[in-house]
């Protein structure tokens, strides 16, 4: 079971506004559909289901299983800022690898919200025991990059014309790995 | 303008003594991945001290500096409060660009 019990956890932010840390909830869904429609479309990219519909978003809401997929929510007050998610497979080869996806809302930017959740989700992932943490993000998201290296990340591959956005167009995908502090 | 033996003598001094309130504030914390930084804050001076001065024992400190810089701000993070900003000490560095700075 995933300890929870350091939420909600309040944070402040590089110019000293608050946010609070949290896991999703079913509630969130009208939260989280504000949130992913003001964000980027590269941003979007990664998705596996088109999260324009808001029925996909809705449908997420109603089957959280944090056992699998863990989303810790940044809020400030009822918006949605940042959210970051620990994927986890509870059998096979890959149960000691946690997946990281992180997003930050473009006006939260620069602030350190993105370390933030990255430290949030670093700690989860010492909770439950993982070996490595494995972060995709696209090459021209340089911030993100450089974010999850100064964390400790390192880069493990660079994949040339990997994966293409929501327009078709190929980008190089970065996978960067975080070693766990109960592996060596 | 290079480092003198006496320069980087001085530095080890003020990083260990670093380290050590690192230390002590991190006993009351329980970030593993924190202390597994603290580690490798210890072993990149430690070597810094035996490499016998020179630019590796420069980078080595830097190491140290920079795995430091993380912990701090893993301390901050549990206590909720804002990230350390090394750009508000630009005046102490004499470098052309503050290090550590995060972007995202």
């Amino acid at each position: 079971m995933i300890p929870l019990e350091r939420y909600p956890k309040e944070i402040t932010l590089r110019d000293d506004t608050r946010a609070v840390l949290r896991p999703m909830i079913s509630e969130d869904a009208d939260g989280l559909w504000n949130f992913l429609r003001q964000l980027p479309e590269i941003d979007k990219s990664h998705f596996h289901e088109d999260v324009d519909r808001r029925e996909v978003v809705e449908r997420w809401a109603k089957s959280l299983d944090y056992e699998a997929a863990l989303p810790i929510l940044a809020m400030q007050g009822n918006r949605v800022v940042g959210s970051a998610t620990l994927y986890r497979n509870r059998t096979g080869w890959k149960q000691r690898v946690g997946i990281v996806r992180i997003l930050i809302a473009s006006d939260f930017r620069h602030k350190g919200l993105g370390t933030a959740m990255i430290r949030e989700i670093r700690h989860l992932g010492e909770k439950v025991a993982l070996n490595y943490l494995l972060a995709e993000v696209i090459e021209e998201q340089q911030a993100a990059v450089r974010a999850l290296e100064r964390m400790g990340f390192e880069k493990a591959a660079v994949y040339r014309n990997f994966v293409n956005d929501r327009q078709g167009d190929l980008h190089n995908l970065v996978v960067l790995l975080h070693p766990m502090s109960g592996l060596e | 303008m290079e480092a003198t033996s006496i320069d980087l003598r001085k530095a080890y001094r003020q990083l260990e003594r670093l380290l050590h309130e690192i230390a002590a504030a991190l006993e009351k914390e329980d970030i593993p991945a924190a202390r597994k930084d603290l580690e490798k804050a210890l072993e990149a001076l430690y070597s810094a001290e035996s490499g016998g001065g020179g630019p590796d024992a420069l980078r080595s400190l830097d190491h140290a500096l920079s795995y430091a810089h993380r912990v701090i701000g893993d301390l901050l993070h549990e206590k909720g409060l804002p990230p350390h900003s090394p750009a508000d000490f630009a005046g102490w560095y004499d470098a052309g660009e503050v290090p550590f700075r995060e972007d995202w």
